[in-house]
């Protein structure tokens, strides 16, 4: 029964591990690392923007590469369908950070909360993309039916996301006003600043796979529930006695406290 | 039965469909129409403004309107088991959907062309340099179509097709928007070269989502 | 801190949002857990 994707020990360890990480890195965005010499202290809050970035788009790659695992027929499992939609809305969550980050630092840095930048339009793009892929998910039907069309609209999302991007980055290289969105910013860290950039991409991913492996359980307990919930309802129209739960496994402790 | 044969059956097919039912002529056309002067009331009536923005305004009317026909195109196969009809039918997916995307292109076609009309009289601008302008047009509402046509197939079956399809379509086709505009104001208020690149990037992507949607449709229909 | 409200504001919004997630899974997890064990 594929219910999770990583082993209990694996994934607790991770979990605590994933919270060591984030931790380090706000006490070096926060503390160690000097602020800039252009953005002074709003430097800080691209230790998170930028991992947040990151994650937004991982996240959409693992959600077209399941979604091509699964329409693949060699490869179909019903892990891919499941591991695409918890990826997906993991990515949603980052990518809404990724914009609202990227908004906070906008401020001090630019003067304004929003610019009409490449990478800040192109992940606008990326979050309603994914919204409408989420909101092709909730759509109740057989489940082979609805993995494929959403397997297929990740797909074509996926594809679509390069477009935009280099159509917006033309566009804006076109138009570009001077230094004002000056997206050098970045450019120049070096030293402390580099390393907490990095770690901060490390513990992001680290907290990203340990949150898609128990959304993805999440993901699993629910959607056979709701199988089984179709099945009772079915054999009670036909008028059969309802089939048997399936023995709960002995080894599925469940965890109190812990992560 | 050639693949041509084929397109050119399921396109007419449409196209009968709406000669008899003229939705598009006297629903659609009248939408795009109203959003144009609905701009108008919402922009300062400075003619000025609304002649720098004419070909956003234009091809975002475009894209409204294209969310109608897309819908037109698959309430037409809702009823009386007609989608059923297609997949009995053994016309290939990759015919039924160049056919169905063809024929939502000719009709996109012809809104733009009453659109482009109303924009020239009433937003006051002018259309110098045609042939890059005409391009972008063309490859534009192909990428249209083949992505509507996708994206229609995909909640055929749907109960809340019609508010889903945009939600799909629109961010998907936002480079279209973008190219085409950015085309049109070249051609028009521009360096008329400076359309070509545009143009290039409109038909990669008329291609590409031509490609996927040949590919997709067969399977897709059969889910829904 | 420069700009302190920015930054603080964005560190404990990240917090909130992914520690809030957490707990929406793990607390949903738990209540899955709990019917299956009952059926």
């Amino acid at each position: 029964m594929s219910d999770r994707l990583l082993k209990p020990i694996v994934s607790t360890v991770l979990g605590w591990l994933s919270l060591a990480a984030v931790a380090t890195l706000a006490v070096f965005g926060l503390f160690v690392a000097p602020p800039d010499e252009v953005q002074s202290d709003a430097q800080r809050l691209m230790y998170l923007h930028v991992p947040s970035a990151w994650i937004a788009y991982l996240a959409f790659g693992v959600t077209a590469l399941a979604s091509a695992l699964w329409l693949w027929p060699r490869t179909r499992a019903t892990v891919w369908d499941r591991v695409a939609g918890a990826s997906a809305e993991l990515g949603v969550i980052f990518t809404a950070l990724t914009l609202i980050l990227g908004s906070l630092w906008g401020r001090p840095v630019w003067g304004v909360w929003w610019a009409w930048d490449a990478r800040l339009v192109t992940t606008a793009v990326l979050f309603f993309l994914y919204l409408g892929y989420l909101a092709l998910r909730r759509i109740p039907s057989a489940p082979d039916a609805r993995a494929k069309r959403c397997a297929i609209a990740a797909l074509v999302a996926f594809v679509d996301v390069p477009i935009v991007h280099f159509s917006v980055n033309w566009w804006r290289t076109l138009h570009q006003q001077g230094t004002v969105f000056n997206q050098d910013l970045d450019a120049k860290i070096h030293g402390v600043m580099a390393f907490t950039l990095w770690f901060g991409v490390v513990a992001f991913t680290l907290l990203y796979v340990y949150l898609l492996d128990r959304r993805y359980r999440l993901l699993s307990l629910d959607e056979d529930r709701e199988a089984r919930e179709v099945e009772a309802a079915i054999a009670e129209r036909v008028g059969a006695a309802p089939p048997p739960a399936p023995p709960t496994p002995p080894t599925a402790p469940v965890e109190v406290g812990a992560p | 039965m050639s693949l041509w044969r084929e397109v050119t059956l399921v396109a007419g097919k449409d196209l009968r469909i709406e000669a008899r039912s003229r939705v598009t002529v006297q629903q659609i056309l009248p939408f795009g129409l109203i959003v144009l002067l609905l701009f108008a009331f919402a922009l300062d009536p400075d003619r000025g403004i609304l002649r720098r923005v004419a070909p956003g305004l234009f091809w975002v009317t475009v894209l409204l309107a294209s969310l109608l026909a897309v819908s037109r195109a698959f309430g037409i196969e809702a009823d009386n088991g007609a989608r059923d009809g297609l997949r009995l039918s053994g016309l290939d997916g990759p015919a039924l959907f160049l056919g169905k995307a063809a024929a939502v292109a000719a009709e996109l076609l012809a809104l733009e062309v009453v659109l482009a009309a109303t924009v020239v009289v009433v937003y006051g601008i002018h259309l110098n340099t045609l042939f890059p302008l005409l391009l972008a047009t063309l490859a534009a509402t192909v990428g249209v179509a083949a992505t509507g046509t996708l994206y229609g197939v995909l909640a055929a079956g749907l109960r809340v097709r019609e508010t889903l399809v945009p939600v799909l379509l629109l961010p998907v086709v936002a480079p279209v928007l973008l190219g085409a505009t950015r085309a049109w104001e070249a051609a028009i208020d521009g360096v008329p070269s400076d359309a070509w690149p545009w143009v290039a990037l409109l038909a990669v992507f008329a291609v590409l989502f031509t490609a996927i949607g040949m590919l997709a449709f067969g399977p897709l229909l059969e889910e829904s | 801190m420069q700009f302190a409200e920015y930054v603080i504001t964005g560190w404990v919004l990240t917090g909130v949002v992914l520690g809030g997630y957490w707990l929406w899974i793990v607390q949903r997890t738990r209540r899955a857990e709990r019917v299956r064990g009952r059926e």
